[in-house]
């Protein structure tokens, strides 16, 4: 599939419901999408210019940012919203695919995968943003971020090695050898205590 | 003689839905000198569930009734989620004796004393109360002949003398572990986040009021597709021979997908075995 030539530099973010697309680009880009931690609100794809004019930190002059409605809030939801998803993936020249840290259950991720790689073209950057680091194994007893330190807590930094290849052999499963994917595309972060932000943005802006 | 085992005329699967970590669904939300929700959380709770469970009742061939909201870890709202997993399962009455774990446990200690005080303040009162199954065989008496009574009664002794046997089930870490510890008073292992429990584990247990209660403690799923045709297996194994299957769900999240599917799966293999294959 060739590359449609885009005007700007185009991220598209995508993922599962709840994982929290919106509030990373609120905070990446100082933007006001709305958020609600108990109702699915993204509902059509809405692109936002983002330029170095109103944000110094940004790699790039100028980007468009395309914020996806959720996958998974039901089997019905799903359907609606896939001619969104044809129209937006093979105009991305970046795709952040976010998914969150605190859970085990990953193939909602995976059959959307299978059911999207079709539409990626070969010089996509695919990046797996591992939203919540900070609630990382909070539900096993183990101690949350440290908000002194302003990082994910001793156990959990220890606890990361292991969960990114763990996500990396999952999405690997889908993704098999048709692109370069590897352990480094999976970046961990946390959106609310704005942690490995500028990281992830770095690398889904210029793959470095 | 369906009544017994049935509900009524219509007989309901053996299944039931419990809504678990409704104490996450709202920030600050949660009174811990009480160990309850706060007043304006629970509110928001009550809202929130309500709307799953109507989103869910829709979507599988499942009652309103089936489904139930609660909190493992802080012991919320356990007493309505075991009566309707004892309404519901087979022979239901061999639940009856369950004692969940006590939320005000976890409450501060003056709270835990007055509760104490008021607790034996009510039960004086009630020492006179007839044990319903004694109540239900004189009902009986007035309609059967004695050979019809010796049968039914002979037939509650036979169902007693196996042990109930409970399926519990749910996506990969949604609380099934911590669930079975704070529903049933039974202590496990709680699983790690990253490796979790992989096959079926059968555990009996002896029930504080006498006799024996088996859980079956199914892997989750939603890991990964690979993971999934393994454990689909084991389910289709396993389900067919409980007497109620509980399927846990995580209150505080939104993707209902992989729930929705599994849920109808269970509803399929249910009708097809209607009463537990031994």
């Amino acid at each position: 599939m060739d590359t449609p030539r885009n005007e700007v530099f185009t991220v598209v973010f995508f993922g599962k419901t709840g994982a929290g697309k919106s509030s990373t680009l609120n905070k990446m880009f100082g933007l006001e999408l709305n958020t609600d931690a108990a109702i699915a609100c993204t509902k059509i794809p809405e692109p936002i210019v983002v330029s170095r004019s109103t944000h110094k930190n940004l790699p790039l002059e100028q980007i468009r940012v395309v914020d996806m409605p959720g996958i998974g809030e039901s089997v019905e939801a799903d359907k609606v919203y896939t001619p969104f998803y044809e129209k937006w993936i093979p105009l991305a020249d970046s795709l952040v695919w976010v998914t969150q840290a605190d859970t085990r259950a990953y193939k909602r991720d995976q059959i959307f995968l299978t059911s999207l790689l079709p539409l990626f073209h070969s010089s996509l950057f695919l990046t797996i943003a591992l939203n919540k680091v900070d609630c990382l194994g909070v539900d096993e007893g183990q101690q949350g971020f440290d908000i002194h330190l302003h990082q994910p807590s001793e156990v959990q930094l220890k606890l990361l090695p292991e969960k990114i290849e763990n996500i990396h052999s999952i999405f690997n499963e889908v993704i098999e050898e048709r692109f370069s994917f590897t352990k480094t595309d999976v970046l961990p972060y946390s959106a609310f205590y704005n942690w490995g932000m500028q990281n992830l943005m770095t690398r889904i802006l210029t793959r470095s | 003689m369906f009544g017994f085992f049935g509900k009524e005329n219509k007989p309901s699967l053996r299944v039931v839905v419990g809504l678990n970590q409704v104490d996450k669904i709202v920030p600050e939300g949660w009174n811990e000198r009480l160990n309850t929700p706060t007043e304006v959380a629970e509110e928001q709770i009550e809202r929130r569930c309500n709307d799953i469970i109507t989103k869910l009742s829709k979507s599988v061939e499942i009652d309103k009734s089936q489904i139930e909201y609660y909190s493992a870890l802080k012991r919320y709202r356990l007493i309505p989620l075991i009566g309707t997993v004892t309404r519901f399962a087979f022979a239901g009455f061999k639940l009856d004796h369950i004692q969940p774990a006590d939320p005000f446990e976890m409450a501060d200690k003056d709270v835990q004393e007055f509760v104490a005080e008021e607790r034996a303040k009510r039960s004086k009162g009630k020492s006179k109360e007839v044990a319903s199954k004694d109540l239900l065989l004189e009902e009986l008496q007035k309609h059967l002949t004695r050979e019809e009574l010796n049968e039914v009664k002979q037939k509650f002794s036979q169902e007693r003398q196996r042990p109930p046997k409970v399926a519990i089930f749910g996506k990969a870490g949604v609380g099934k572990t911590t669930t079975v510890n704070s529903l049933f008073n039974a202590k496990w292992k709680t699983s790690h986040t990253v490796v979790g429990t992989t096959k079926a584990q059968m555990k009996e247990f002896s029930l504080e009021t006498g006799g024996t209660l088996e859980i079956v403690d199914l892997p989750g799923y939603g890991v990964s597709l690979g993971e999934d045709r393994e454990n689909e297996k084991i389910y289709q194994q396993f389900i067919p021979s409980c007497d109620v299957v509980l399927l846990v769900l995580q209150a505080n999240s939104r993707d209902f997908a992989d729930d929705q599917e599994m849920l109808g799966k269970v509803v399929e293999w249910l009708k097809k075995s209607p009463t537990p294959e031994r």
